[in-house]
């Protein structure tokens, strides 16, 4: 890195205001995106000019493959609309066919180059690694050889968003762009880089190369996101983060009480840490005229598990839905084996008939889980994460019939306060077992800790432990007080779904507005962890 | 929109950046700083009416401990300012050389040589050292300089606005309450009380003896550390270009086997100046001639307690009296009367020293609230030695 430009620097907040200036001042309208695209370069090789070889060629081979598959549609459409009246109903059908695998192949070097360097860039130390050990536990002398590989930033996020383009090209939702520069900035669009969201190009790619005029309104509503964004960041979760870095960095030593303390400090850090990383970017493109999926929909009032994983990094719940889980659930196997079941006798009962109907569903869902932990890191613990949430998904799915009767039986009525809340916490609790995996140093330590959560509470000690983690009591206070702000905020968004905070605030009389701002502010100065008295930690989803 | 909208808006969001930015300038200032002794002498020098000092010290605590400026005016009538600063870096020297040329105009500069006799460089990139002087130093275009030269670019940004390294200072405003005070008073005054001076009550007793009778045959010499060296030659030759009155000067210390170094170190500086044609007085080596006794006149091995600063201002003011490089400049009443009240806290604050080793307890006393309010019992009258 040349110089720190993380999203919470006032380098970033330098460049962005540069960016911003020049973009509105730019007099060539029909080439303002080539600020955007000029800024994200300049960003990008500041944050790691010496991965941008990689992300280069990302852009390079999404270029080429696209417009290869765009080529042979166009082509076969050309040829067919030809040989309309020359060729009969099986001819046509045999040449689409050949099309497809056609496509299908290209799409599949596509996969294979994009995915292929992610998977030996993120994952090829962690298989060698599981690979060696299995060998060395049979006796065997062989093992792969130990490489020092690094991450290019933002890997996970470009590769992801660079093959849903090329999906949307085979599937041809989308043209493929003839412009690789055009391309190059949906790859790499600077506010979304380092942590996403992962993007759709249909849905972000006009709006980057549309000519945008300045606009008060959308300027200060993208302030006061960004605003949003280091009041989540800066004072929760780097404060957060300091007890959980501490526990991290000697994690065996701890108890019960201070590990489950830790997790559940985990669950406020993380989601402000992500969620408020995602409202910068989004602020910043918002300035810019450019409109970012939202990645967070109050995700800790899901009532159940699959709530949850929609409400939470909904731009990877989507990709994984459009482009893993459907194509799996839909595919000749799935809905084969789903066939089969139905005509057995277990099919034709009543369990079976739902069973078979959900099995496509529920098995798609377990691999879509799975990816989601390998996602999130090369390592047993994430497999677990992604299996935890997997199996309990695939559970739910298929116990669906007897949960219901269950609560037929017992009378509940479905909006009921009480069993809302009590949806909420049960779902709540699945989570944190999730994200025990996420904080424990491997999956062997994490099943401890959730043996320790039963069988190692000690208040006295665990406050003891606690004490000593590096929070003093003003900071347990803000971090309450910014927890009670964030749950404040969230049941207003969840009671006006259709208006932001940010509109309603509009109306609200001027001086309201400018105390409510300025208080914003200076809590940030004031109670912000950043700067050289501190040391700022990283977005935890920048690893990924 | 209309043009009389569009201003109405502008004058808005402009009112609101100025009161954001008001707001953090004040906390910076008042609230939210790491004041010390450092940052009120260094502010306390700027308070000082334009071209007012006849003369300039700048050194590390080795001269803001030995040399009175209330002292030498009672004595010899001449006024000056220590822009000094704990362990100062040799380019915080330079800069300060350079304030010192921008905001005043003195006949002398006298910089005490310490900066520059450390045995290596790490001084220069010690953050504390640094951020102690630099920190205090209002936005000049030689602060930016050294910042743009010197530091790392990811900390920059808070040497310009210091509150991003200190806004974590919340957490003990309690214990930082006299400061923040003393800082406010001294903004409320207008000028600092004792014109940088600060010393520790406290007398220095050692079993290591001290070897200050012998460096006056010391002829030995060590080199200086190379970037040191260039800093000063860089020093120099800017002085020569501004055509300034600059004599180097070493305060007297208690010089033990552990620090002799720095004495060969001294004896090479004296060299380097010598050749290039300015002044060094290394007053290490007259500790007798000033009437330093080593058993009563330090607080530690580097710093003179009142006993020996009192005798050495006297001789070194008495020296730069009769010397024709300093002139004194006239005074306005206003001047004149304020230079009187930094006589008298001096000599206050002497008996207040005094009166503690007597009683053998050990303070610290410089320009702040709680030293400030205790002075107020003690006689103002002249010291006679």
């Amino acid at each position: 890195m040349l110089f720190n430009i993380s999203y919470t620097t006032l380098n970033f907040l330098c460049f962005v205001f540069v960016t911003m200036l020049v973009y509105f001042l730019f007099p060539a309208k029909k080439y303002k995106w080539t600020v955007l695209l000029a800024a994200s370069m300049f960003f990008y090789a500041v944050a790691g000019y010496k991965y941008a070889f990689f992300i280069l060629f990302t852009t390079l081979s999404t270029y080429l493959i696209a417009l290869w598959i765009s080529r042979v549609s166009s082509h076969s459409k050309k040829l067919l609309k030809e040989k309309k009246k020359e060729w009969d109903k099986d001819q046509k059908k045999k040449y689409k066919n050949t099309v497809k695998i056609q496509k299908r192949l290209i799409m599949t070097l596509a996969l294979l180059i994009n995915f292929g360097i992610l998977a030996f860039l993120k994952y090829y130390g962690f298989f060698s690694g599981s690979i060696n050990e299995l060998l060395g536990s049979f006796g065997m002398s062989f093992s792969m050889p130990t490489l020092k590989l690094f991450l290019p930033l933002g890997i996970s996020f470009y590769t992801f968003q660079s093959m849903g383009y090329i999906v949307d090209v085979y599937r041809e939702k989308t043209e493929a762009q003839r412009n690789p520069f055009k391309l190059l900035l949906f790859v790499s669009f600077f506010p979304q880089i380092i942590q996403g969201p992962i993007s759709i190009y249909d849905q972000l790619a006009h709006q980057l190369f549309e000519p945008h005029e300045f606009d008060f309104t959308r300027m200060k509503h993208g302030m006061e996101l960004i605003l949003w964004g280091f009041f989540k960041k800066l004072v929760i979760a780097d404060r957060a983060y300091i007890l959980i870095g501490a526990v991290e960095q000697d994690y065996t030593k701890f108890g019960g009480t201070t590990l489950t303390f830790t997790i559940l400090l985990y669950a406020l850090q993380l989601y402000a840490d992500f969620s408020g990383g995602i409202d910068i970017s989004r602020g910043v493109a918002q300035i810019f005229g450019i409109d970012m999926i939202d990645n967070f929909k109050r995700p800790y009032f899901s009532r159940s598990i699959n709530e949850y994983w929609r409400r939470w990094h909904i731009s990877l719940g989507g990709w994984l839905k459009n482009y893993l889980f459907y194509p799996v659930a839909m595919s000749n196997v799935f809905i084969n084996a789903s066939k089969k079941m139905k005509n057995t006798r277990f099919g034709r009962t009543a369990a079976g008939s739902h069973i078979s109907k959900v099995l496509p569903t529920s098995v798609a869902s377990l691999i879509v889980f799975l990816v989601v932990g390998i996602w999130h890191g090369a390592d047993w613990k994430y497999i677990a994460f992604g299996v935890w949430n997997g199996v309990i998904i695939m559970i739910s799915i298929l116990m669906q019939p007897l949960f219901d009767g269950i609560i037929d039986k017992l009378h509940i009525k479905r909006q009921n306060p009480f069993f809302v809340g009590f949806q909420i916490f049960r779902t709540l609790l699945i989570v944190l077992v999730g994200y025990v995996f996420d904080v424990a140093p491997s999956f062997g330590e994490g099943m401890r800790t959730l043996t320790l959560f039963f069988t190692g509470q000690d208040f006295s000690a665990g406050m003891a432990e606690i004490s000593k983690l590096g929070l003093v009591t003003a900071d347990y206070i803000i971090l309450l007080a910014g927890a009670i702000v964030i749950l404040v905020a969230s049941i207003i968004q969840e009671r006006h779904l259709d208006t932001d905070i940010r509109t309603m605030l509009d109306q609200k009389p001027l001086a309201l507005r400018f105390v409510l701002l300025y208080l914003g502010i200076m809590t940030v100065i004031i109670f912000g962890i950043y700067g050289s008295g501190y040391n700022a930690a990283d977005f935890v989803y920048m690893q990924f | 929109m209309k043009f009389q909208n569009y201003v109405t808006r502008t004058v808005k969001t402009a009112c609101f950046f100025l009161a954001v930015m008001m707001s953090c300038l004040l906390l910076q200032q008042y609230v939210l700083r790491n004041v010390d002794h450092n940052s009120l002498r260094v502010e306390g020098f700027y308070q000082e009416e334009r071209d007012s000092l006849d003369a300039v010290f700048i050194g590390a605590s080795d001269i803001y401990t030995s040399f009175m400026p209330g002292r030498a005016y009672e004595k010899y009538g001449f006024t000056s300012y220590l822009l000094a600063s704990e362990s100062i870096t040799s380019e915080g020297v330079i800069t300060a050389v350079k304030e010192v040329v921008r905001t005043q105009h003195p006949s002398l500069i006298i910089i005490e040589a310490n900066a520059f006799l450390y045995g290596d460089s790490d001084n220069e990139t010690n953050e504390a050292h640094v951020h102690k002087f630099f920190d205090n130093l209002p936005f000049s275009i030689n602060k930016l300089n050294y910042i743009n030269r010197k530091v790392p670019v990811d900390n920059k940004w808070e040497y310009m606005f210091p509150l991003i390294k200190y806004h974590g200072l919340w957490t003990e405003l309690p214990d930082r309450v006299n400061m923040m005070q003393s800082n406010f008073n001294l903004d409320l005054r207008g000028y600092n009380y004792l014109k940088g001076f600060r010393t520790t009550a406290k007398v220095f007793k050692s079993d290591t003896p001290s070897l200050n009778s012998q460096l006056p045959y010391e002829t030995g010499e060590l080199d200086l550390d190379p970037e040191l060296q260039q800093n000063l030659f860089d020093l120099l030759d800017y002085s020569k270009e501004n055509n300034l009155n600059v004599i180097f000067v070493r305060a007297p210390h208690y010089v033990t086997k552990d620090t002799y170094d720095r004495v060969k170190r001294s004896n090479k500086m004296e060299s380097i100046l010598e050749e290039r044609g300015f002044d060094y007085y290394a007053f290490e080596n007259y500790s007798e001639l000033i009437g330093i006794d080593d058993s009563r006149d330090f607080y530690n091995e580097d710093h003179m307690n009142v006993y020996g600063a009192i005798k050495f201002t006297d001789f070194l003011a008495e020296g730069l009296a009769n010397d024709d490089d300093l002139k004194i400049g006239e005074q306005s009443e206003a001047q004149q009367e304020m230079w009187k009240e930094v006589s008298a806290t001096t000599n206050r604050l002497y008996r207040y020293c005094d009166d503690l080793m007597t009683n053998g307890e050990e303070k610290g006393a410089q320009e702040d609230v709680i030293t400030l309010d205790a002075l107020e019992n003690y006689s103002d009258a002249p010291i006679e030695r």
